[in-house]
C-alpha cells in the first residue's frame, strides 16, 4: 500500500517496544462485541494508481464538459478562463498540504496571502474590511442576515426577488430554526427590479434588506436609494454579488451604501467543479467588524520588530467563545481564496476592467443577435454578462432540446422556480470571454430551431 | 550518536555587534516578502486581454468612475511572489504534523489529478441532469462507501465542512423532534469538546450545557445519565475523543440517551483511528459528520475548503437536507431537489448550500478510499494507533 510508510517488520518491532502482543491489544477499549476483524466488508481490496485513475476517468467521461460545447450557463457559477499559473501555485505542497494557520510562526505564507486576499475583496466590494472567506456565497448570505440581526437587534429581513432562489432556500432552511423572519417574493419577467417596491416596505422592525447585484435575471440597478431608505429606518443593506467580475466595470455595492457585501468568488480562479468547493466572500464596515463571522488575518509586529501576520479578533470565534461565538464556522475556503487572489493579482485593476469589458461586450452582442429571432424577447434593460430572454416556448424542455444539439444554452427559470407559470418561458444566458463566434452561431441556430 | 560532532550550531544567536547586512535585506533564504499592494501597480497586468472600446454599454449608468485600487503583477512576478510566500509555510509535504483532533495525512497527488479531470472540474452545477450522470454516480458511489464504513442508514453529502456537518446533524435532530411535536431545548456537550460543538448547538437554536469528564478523561456516564430528561434534545460526543481516547461506554451512553427520547450526535473528527475497526452505527450513534479533509486525505489547504458529509441513523434518515442523489431503478441517477422531494421525502429539512456539496473533495476522497481498499483503510487505522502509542 503505497501511502503507508511502515513495513510489517516495523510494525512488529514497534509492538515489541511498547510491550503489546498484537495490534488488537491497542483497540481493547473498543468493546469486543462491536469490534470488526478482517478486511472491511463489501469494499474491494486496495488498488493501484493506474486502476483508480481508470475508474475515475470512466466516471468523468459520462459528463458533458463545459469547454467541449457552446456553453452559456451562469446563475451563480461562471466559466471564465483561469491562467495556468493559478493552478500551479495552489498545488504547491506548502499551500496545499498546510494546516489551518493557528500557529502563525509556521504559517506566514498563508496568513500574508489571506491578508492580501481580504484587502482585494474589501476594495472590490467597496468596504473597509473583509474576512478570510466563507464556505460559499449562499452560506455567506445567511451569515450576513444573522450578523445584521445582531447589530440591529431586529429580526425581520426583506429579501429581494432578485436574489438567487437557492440562496433564499438556504436562508429559509436556517430561519426555520432561529427567530428570524424572512420576507421573500418571486421575480417577474420584467426589466425593472423590485427595489423601489421594497424600499416602501421597510419598517421599524426591519433588520436588513438583501439585494443581489447583478441579480438572478442578470439585471443591474443603482442601490443608492434603497441603501438610503434602509438607513433612514435604522436597517442595514446587505448586497450579494455572485459574479465578482462585474465589479471590474460597474460600481461596487459598498460605494452605493451597502453595509455588508457578500458573494461567491468562484468566478475568479476557481473552476465550475459541479458546484464546489467555491469561496464565499464577506465584507463589511469597520464599525461592524466585531460582529463579523469567520476568520480574519491581521498585520502585526513580531518580537524582532519585523512585520508579521496573525489571526486577529479571534474572540468572535468558536474556538474561544464556544456557544457565544458569532458563528460556528471553523474552516474557511483558503485554497480557493488563494486561487482567487492569484488570479486577481495577475489581472490587477486594469486586467479586471478589460476582462469585464470583454464579458459585457460579448453579452451585448449575443443579446442583439437573439433579439432578432422572431418571438424571442430580451427581458433586461440593463445587464453585465448575463441576461434573461423570454422564449415563445417553455424554456426547460428547450434546454434539453439544446443538449441534443450539443449546446448548453443557459439555465431555465423552470429549473430555478419549478412549477411557476409566469416564469416558465424564461431562460438565463451567461456570456463570458470564453464564448467564441462559433458558439454564438450554435446558440442562435439552436434557439431558432426550437422556437420555429 | 550525534548528528553534529563539530559542535557548531548554525542556530546560535548572533553576537551583540549585530549581523552583517545584505543587499536585499534578507538573510539567506529567510525572505521578507512585500505585499502586492507595495509591489504592484494598478495599470500592470499579467494576463493578455484586449482593451476594447465600450460602444453600446447597457449598464444603467453604473460604470465605475474611480480606480478600484487593485495592483497587478506580471506573470513571473506573480509566480515569484506566491512561491516565496509558500516557503514561509510549514506543511505535511515538509514533515510530520502531529496534531490532535485534526488528522493530518499525506495528500496523494493522484487525488489532485483525478479531481482535475475535465468531466469533474469543468462541469456546471445547473447543467441538465442527463449531462452530469457520471458526477451524480460518483457522489452516489462515495456515499455508498461512507455508509459501508460507518454502518449507518443514510448520508447527507452537501455540508461544506465539519462544523457545517455538525449543524446539519443537529438540524436533522431538531427536525425529527419537531416532527413528533417534541420541543426540547438543551444540548449536552462534554467539557473537552471542540469549540465548534457548543457553537453549532447555539447556532441551531439550542441552549448548551456542559457535562464533566471523569478522572480518566472520558465522559462521566453517571453525570450524563443524571442530567438526561425531557428537555434534552441531543448529546454531542467526540469519539475517539479530544484526548485521543475511545469512549468504551458509548453504547451504554447511546442506550441511555435513546431511552430518554434524545439523540446521539458523534463528532467524527477522529474517525481515522477506528475506520475498519468499529462502526459508529453499531454504537448507537444517530448522526456523525466525517471530515473528508481529515480521514479521507483531501488537502487541508491552509484552512479549507473542507467537506463534511453526515451519516444518519434510520431514525434520522427521513430528515436529511436537500438536494441528494438517488439511484433510479433504471440505473440512472437523479438529483432530488425541492420540486421532486415532496412525495417520497416530505420531512427533508431543506437546503444548506447553493448547490450539491464539495464535488472536488468527493473525487479526492473516493480516489483515496479505492486506493486503500478493504485491507488498506483498516491498516491506516491500525498504523495510526500504533504510531500514536
Amino acid at each position: 500500500m503505497r501511502y503507508l510508510p511502515l513495513s510489517d517488520g516495523d510494525r512488529g518491532e514497534m509492538l515489541r517496544v511498547i510491550g503489546a502482543k498484537s495490534i488488537d491489544e491497542l483497540f481493547r477499549d473498543v468493546p469486543e462485541e462491536v469490534r470488526l476483524s478482517g478486511p472491511i466488508a463489501a469494499l474491494p481490496m486496495h488498488a493501484s494508481e493506474m486502476a483508480v485513475e481508470r475508474h475515475m476517468t470512466e466516471r468523468s467521461r459520462k459528463n458533458m464538459v463545459a469547454s467541449d460545447v457552446p456553453f452559456f450557463l451562469g446563475c451563480g457559477a461562471y466559466k471564465h478562463h483561469i491562467p495556468a499559473s493559478v493552478d500551479h501555485i495552489i498545488q504547491r505542497g506548502e499551500f496545499l498540504t498546510s494546516y489551518t494557520p493557528y500557529q502563525p510562526e509556521i504559517a506566514q505564507g498563508t496568513l500574508q496571502m489571506l491578508f492580501e486576499f481580504q484587502t482585494q475583496v474589501a476594495r472590490l466590494f467597496g468596504c473597509e474590511v473583509a474576512n478570510a472567506s466563507m464556505y460559499d456565497g449562499s452560506t455567506a448570505m445567511w451569515e450576513a442576515i444573522v450578523m445584521a440581526h445582531r447589530i440591529t437587534r431586529r429580526n425581520k429581513t426583506i429579501i429581494s426577488s432578485g436574489v438567487h432562489p437557492h440562496y433564499v432556500k438556504v436562508a429559509q432552511t436556517m430561519a426555520k430554526f432561529t427567530e428570524d423572519e424572512l420576507v421573500t417574493s418571486l421575480p417577474q419577467l420584467d426589466g425593472a427590479t423590485d427595489l423601489e417596491r421594497l424600499a416602501r416596505t421597510i419598517d421599524s422592525d426591519t433588520s436588513a434588506i438583501v439585494v443581489q447585484y447583478p441579480d438572478i435575471l442578470g439585471r443591474v440597478s443603482d442601490l443608492t436609494t434603497i441603501a438610503e431608505a434602509a438607513h433612514a429606518a435604522g436597517a442595514l443593506l446587505v448586497a450579494v454579488v455572485t459574479e465578482p467580475v462585474a465589479l471590474g466595470l460597474i460600481r461596487s455595492p459598498g460605494e452605493m451604501g451597502a453595509d455588508i457585501v457578500v458573494g461567491e468568488g468562484q468566478s475568479l480562479g476557481v473552476g465550475l467543479q459541479f458546484g464546489g468547493p467555491y469561496v464565499g466572500l464577506f465584507a463589511c464596515r469597520d464599525r461592524h467588524v466585531r460582529q463579523m463571522p469567520g476568520r480574519l488575518a491581521g498585520e502585526t509586529v513580531d518580537a524582532e520588530g519585523k512585520r508579521g501576520f496573525v489571526l486577529t479578533l479571534s474572540t468572535r470565534e468558536q474556538h474561544i467563545r464556544r456557544e457565544k461565538a458569532t458563528s460556528n464556522i471553523c474552516t474557511s475556503s483558503v485554497l480557493c481564496a488563494l486561487a482567487f487572489t492569484v488570479h486577481l493579482t495577475l489581472l490587477g485593476g486594469k486586467g479586471l476592467r478589460d476582462l469585464a469589458s470583454l464579458n459585457h461586450a460579448r453579452a451585448c452582442e449575443v443579446a442583439d443577435r437573439l433579439s432578432a429571432i422572431a418571438g424571442v424577447e430580451i427581458v433586461n434593460s440593463a445587464f453585465f454578462n448575463e441576461f434573461t430572454v423570454k422564449l415563445p416556448v417553455e424554456a426547460r424542455p428547450a434546454v434539453h432540446s439544446m443538449v441534443e444539439r450539443s449546446v448548453l444554452g443557459g439555465v431555465s427559470l423552470g429549473r430555478l422556480y419549478p412549477g411557476n407559470e409566469d416564469l416558465k418561458n424564461g431562460l438565463v444566458i451567461a456570456v463570458t470571454e470564453t464564448v467564441t463566434d462559433d458558439d454564438i452561431r450554435a446558440l442562435e441556430n439552436a434557439i431558432k430551431e426550437i422556437c420555429a | 550518536m550525534t548528528f553534529n560532532p563539530s559542535g557548531w550550531r548554525p542556530s546560535a544567536p548572533a553576537n551583540e555587534e549585530g549581523e552583517a547586512r545584505t543587499i536585499t535585506g534578507n538573510r539567506a533564504l529567510m525572505l521578507e516578502e512585500p505585499l502586492i499592494f507595495e509591489r504592484g501597480r494598478n495599470d500592470e497586468t499579467g494576463v493578455d486581454l484586449a482593451t476594447i472600446p465600450m460602444a453600446h454599454e447597457r449598464l444603467a449608468g453604473l460604470e465605475r468612475n474611480r480606480e478600484i485600487g487593485l495592483p497587478g503583477l506580471s506573470e513571473p512576478e506573480t509566480v515569484r511572489h506566491y512561491t516565496r510566500l509558500s516557503r514561509q509555510n510549514y506543511a505535511i509535504d515538509l514533515g510530520l504534523f502531529p496534531l490532535g483532533s485534526c488528522t493530518m495525512k499525506h495528500n496523494p497527488r493522484l487525488n489532485e489529478k483525478v479531481a482535475r479531470l475535465p468531466g469533474f472540474a469543468d462541469v456546471h452545477p445547473l447543467q441538465p441532469q442527463e449531462t452530469v450522470q457520471g458526477a451524480l454516480e460518483l457522489i452516489n458511489e462515495l456515499a455508498w462507501w461512507l455508509l459501508d464504513l460507518t454502518g449507518m442508514h443514510a448520508v447527507a453529502m452537501s455540508p461544506k465542512a465539519g462544523a457545517h456537518g455538525e449543524l446539519c446533524g443537529l438540524l436533522c435532530i431538531r427536525a425529527a423532534l419537531e416532527a413528533r411535536g417534541d420541543k426540547r431545548e438543551v444540548v449536552l456537550v462534554p467539557e473537552s469538546a471542540h469549540g465548534t460543538n457548543p457553537a453549532t448547538a447555539a447556532f441551531a437554536g439550542y441552549r448548551v450545557e456542559n457535562i464533566p469528564a471523569n478522572e480518566a478523561g472520558r465522559v462521566d456516564l453517571a453525570a450524563l445519565t443524571a442530567r438526561l430528561g425531557p428537555d434534552v434534545a441531543a448529546v454531542m460526543i467526540t469519539n475517539p475523543n479530544t484526548c485521543g481516547l475511545f469512549e468504551p461506554d458509548l453504547k451504554a451512553i447511546s442506550d441511555a440517551v435513546h431511552s430518554a427520547g434524545a439523540f446521539v450526535y458523534c463528532d467524527g473528527a477522529n474517525f481515522n483511528a477506528i475506520v475498519g475497526k468499529v462502526r459508529p452505527g453499531d454504537l448507537g450513534v444517530d448522526a456523525m459528520h466525517i471530515n473528508l479533509h481529515k480521514t479521507f486525505s483531501t488537502p487541508h489547504g491552509g484552512g479549507g475548503p473542507g467537506s463534511g458529509p453526515v451519516v444518519l441513523s434510520e431514525a434520522l434518515a427521513p430528515y436529511g437536507p436537500l438536494p441528494f442523489v438517488a439511484r433510479m431503478p433504471d440505473g440512472t441517477f437523479k438529483l432530488v431537489e425541492e420540486e421532486n422531494a415532496g412525495e417520497d421525502h416530505p420531512h427533508a429539512f431543506g437546503r444548506m448550500v447553493a448547490f450539491h456539496g464539495q464535488m472536488g473533495m468527493f473525487t479526492r476522497a473516493l480516489a483515496y478510499i479505492l486506493s486503500h481498499g478493504a485491507d488498506g483503510l483498516k491498516q491506516v487505522a491500525e498504523d495510526a494507533v500504533l504510531n500514536a502509542n
